[in-house]
């Protein structure tokens, strides 16, 4: 018990020493910019947001086919296509009519731009590095304009309005988790009755944790603690964030969870 | 997934008295700088991080201020922001030394290194853990609270603290240890 107070004390004396150090802070005038106000949309999705559904073999994001063989790195074959069977309609949201934002701080403002890759087709080429432009200039109307009407963000619900939402709540920092992504290596997956994706990172494609080669293991490092790759191995495979192109350059996800 | 969000109906927002935001500013100005230090290394960060949080509050005032508590939404700004500015940091520092610049210098005065080491420990607990601790021991928020910060279940608010404190105090022990 000695040994809790102690600890106890020792968290009370730091916290007290925190809290006086913060009221020497003095409130700025604070450089707000225009007001402006969210779409609708986004806080029907605020509401949504906790809801996970788990949709296994729904779609190519949520479920990796079973017997599609991954194929990760600069180097991709023409393995066969072999597909998984049963494909829905993706989620779809309504449109946005109120025009996003043109912000000029982000929590991509500034980061370099992701290097080329080889062995890409064009389009989707054209497609990672004009979305890795619109997030590094922080701009939602070219990343929307780029994106999927039916682009899939959240399993709860919601399209491309989610993007600036999380950025603005500081949810994730989206548009610097598409940029970091679209730096690891990549894979792509043939299907029966969809256009072969092409995801970032490659350790998506893999059925299980161990599956995932060391090399791309160690490209998530760039992206993530290795904390939550500790917590993410528990789950048994990749579930965090992933971004999908199709062979035609349409973005079509850029989601997590499981 | 862990992050749930509050409804917010349009029949709830502007029915109650709004507080004008500056006075909400200037009230809660140094408590979310506290929150922000303890989460974040540096104190110039720390001012940063909250004004961007009060700056998010006021773009979106019109909602925001008809929430029971709009300090609340602002917290889980700040906290979110704090994860992510944390992740950026090293990105950050990469950068600023390419360009010849450095950091911004410190606002606020320094920690004692007995605090200083406190709440470094806490920065490597696990996200959650971590917004719990600080949200407990420096905001000094009940767990009803905390868990309406962070958008979780008071049981998971209690779990995130008895881990955390579980972790520290072996910490502790263990730098009672290393002095003698």
């Amino acid at each position: 018990m000695k040994h809790l107070d102690e600890f106890e004390q020792r968290m009370e004396q730091a916290a007290q020493e925190v809290r006086q150090s913060a009221k020497q802070a003095v409130p700025p005038p604070l450089e707000t910019g225009a007001r402006r106000t969210l779409p609708r949309g986004w806080l029907i999705f605020a509401a949504a947001f906790g809801v996970v559904i788990v949709t296994l073999g729904v779609l190519p994001m949520i479920s990796s086919p079973e017997d599609s063989g991954p194929v990760s790195g600069s180097t991709p074959t023409t393995t066969p296509a072999v597909a998984s069977t049963t494909v829905a309609e993706p989620v779809t949201t309504a449109p946005v009519t109120t025009a996003p934002p043109v912000v000029t701080n982000c929590s991509a403002a500034g980061m370099p731009m992701p290097a080329e890759q080889e062995g890409l087709p064009a389009p989707v080429a054209d497609a990672r590095r004009a979305i890795a432009a619109a997030a590094i200039a922080c701009d939602y109307g070219a990343l929307e304009a780029l994106a999927s009407p039916d682009i899939v963000t959240s399993f709860g619900g919601g399209g491309f309005e989610n993007i600036p939402m999380w950025e603005e709540e500081g949810t994730y920092p989206a548009l610097a988790l598409l940029v970091e992504l679209f730096d690891t290596p990549y894979a792509f997956e043939d299907y029966e009755d969809l256009p072969r994706h092409y995801y970032w990172p490659s350790a998506f494609v893999y059925d299980s944790w161990e599956e995932i080669p060391p090399a791309d293991m160690d490209a998530l490092l760039t992206v993530y603690t290795q904390e939550e790759l500790d917590q993410t191995a528990e789950f048994g495979a990749y579930a965090l964030w992933r971004i999908g192109i199709t062979e035609t350059g349409e973005w079509r996800f850029f989601v997590a969870g499981d | 997934m862990q992050e749930s969000r509050r409804h917010v109906s349009s029949t709830d927002i502007g029915a109650l008295d709004v507080e004008p935001f500056e006075s909400f500013y200037r009230r809660e100005y140094a408590r979310m700088v506290a929150i922000a230090r303890a989460l974040l290394q540096s104190g110039s960060s720390a001012e940063d991080l909250a004004q961007e949080s009060f700056v998010a509050a006021h773009r979106n005032w019109d909602r925001v201020s008809g929430y029971d508590d709009p300090g609340a939404w602002v917290r889980r700004v700040l906290i979110n922001r704090a994860t992510s500015i944390h992740r950026r940091a090293g990105a950050e520092l990469r950068a600023l030394t390419r360009l010849g610049g450095r950091a911004g210098e410190d606002t606020l005065p320094e920690l004692n290194p007995r605090a200083t080491e406190v709440w470094e420990e806490v920065r490597k607990l696990p996200r959650r853990q971590a917004q719990a601790t600080v949200l407990h021991y420096v905001d000094q928020l009940s767990i009803e609270e905390i868990g309406e910060v962070m958008g979780v279940s008071t049981g998971a608010v209690k779990a995130h603290l008895h881990k955390a404190r579980a972790h520290l105090s072996r910490r502790l022990e263990a730098w009672g240890e290393e002095t003698i």
